[in-house]
């Protein structure tokens, strides 16, 4: 059991940090400054039912330093933004889904990015400017977060289905 | 998990209010004031109603015309600042954070259609 729980973390680090060193060659809406797509959150989706909120913060983490270390952004105030933003994503993501209320993969999805962009800004805002009036780009980050979000949980959903026990 | 939950137009519902709250800010007054923070300090107030460039920086120019305003050059080196192009309302801001400059634009509260603005 100990042995498989460490091979399906590692495979988890390994597709999240791929993810998210692909993502970085992906345009973007040209309005916003220094966005991402957030498509590395797949895996905490697909990971989320399976996973204890231990093992699921050890996927965020793992995945945005990797993916840092590879596309060469290590310690930088990105890596800072996107490691705390995948965390807080993590928290509400398994808060909603641990609820016991009825909440399916789009839903989870939506909330989870949107959880990302708003810490990544306030943190950009508080530590890197010094003012909250970063905040007013949210809806361009809102907006672009929610097209990614959508996908993210129908793919996780189908993959959730077909992979059964393996993944 | 399935892929739509029974109670997930809550959480969409959600995510689309706080869409809306954020773009609130938004107003259309027509006399504008431009405002140059560097370093978290408001250093500059630049009228738009005057076309012109300004060096409000070592190596950051800004420039004004048509009452709209741009970043015109910076010396940083993913140009972020320079690629967003000329803003015209309060809202989005222009940042650069490697040279810590912000330009904002805010209504003249002497030239408002409104009495009062509550904050």
């Amino acid at each position: 059991m100990k042995t498989k729980e460490i091979t399906l973390l590692s495979v988890y680090i390994a597709m999240g940090s791929v993810l998210y060193f692909l993502e970085t060659f992906l345009p973007l809406p040209s309005i916003i400054p220094g966005g991402r797509w957030g498509f590395s959150n797949l895996v905490l989706l697909i990971a989320l039912p399976r996973f204890s909120l231990g093992n699921l913060l050890f996927i965020a983490i793992g995945k945005s330093t990797i993916g840092n270390i590879l596309s060469g952004r290590l310690m930088t105030p990105g890596y800072v933004m996107g490691l705390g933003g995948a965390m807080v994503a993590v928290l509400v993501m398994w808060s909603l889904y641990r609820s016991k209320k009825d909440f399916g993969y789009l839903g989870i999805s939506l909330v989870g990015a949107q959880a990302n962009n708003f810490f990544q800004l306030l943190f950009a805002g508080v530590f890197i400017m010094g003012t909250f009036r970063v905040i007013t780009v949210f809806p361009y980050f809102a907006l672009v977060g929610s097209i990614s979000a959508v996908i993210n949980a129908i793919v996780a959903h189908r993959i959730r289905m077909k992979s059964g026990d393996i993944l | 998990m399935k892929l739509i939950g029974k109670y997930d137009w809550l959480l969409i519902v959600f995510v689309g209010f706080l869409i809306l709250i954020t773009l609130l800010p938004f107003s259309n007054g027509s006399n504008y004031n431009a405002f140059v923070y560097i370093n978290n300090e408001m250093t500059y107030k630049i009228d738009l109603t005057k076309d012109g460039t300004y060096l409000v920086k070592e190596h950051v120019v800004v420039e004004v015309k048509d009452k709209k305003i741009r970043m015109k050059e910076s010396d940083c080196p993913q140009q972020l600042c320079v690629k967003m192009g000329w803003i015209s309302t309060p809202g989005v801001p222009i940042v650069c954070i490697p040279n810590k400059v912000m330009i904002i634009i805010e209504a003249d509260p002497n030239n408002l259609d409104y009495d009062v603005i509550t904050q």
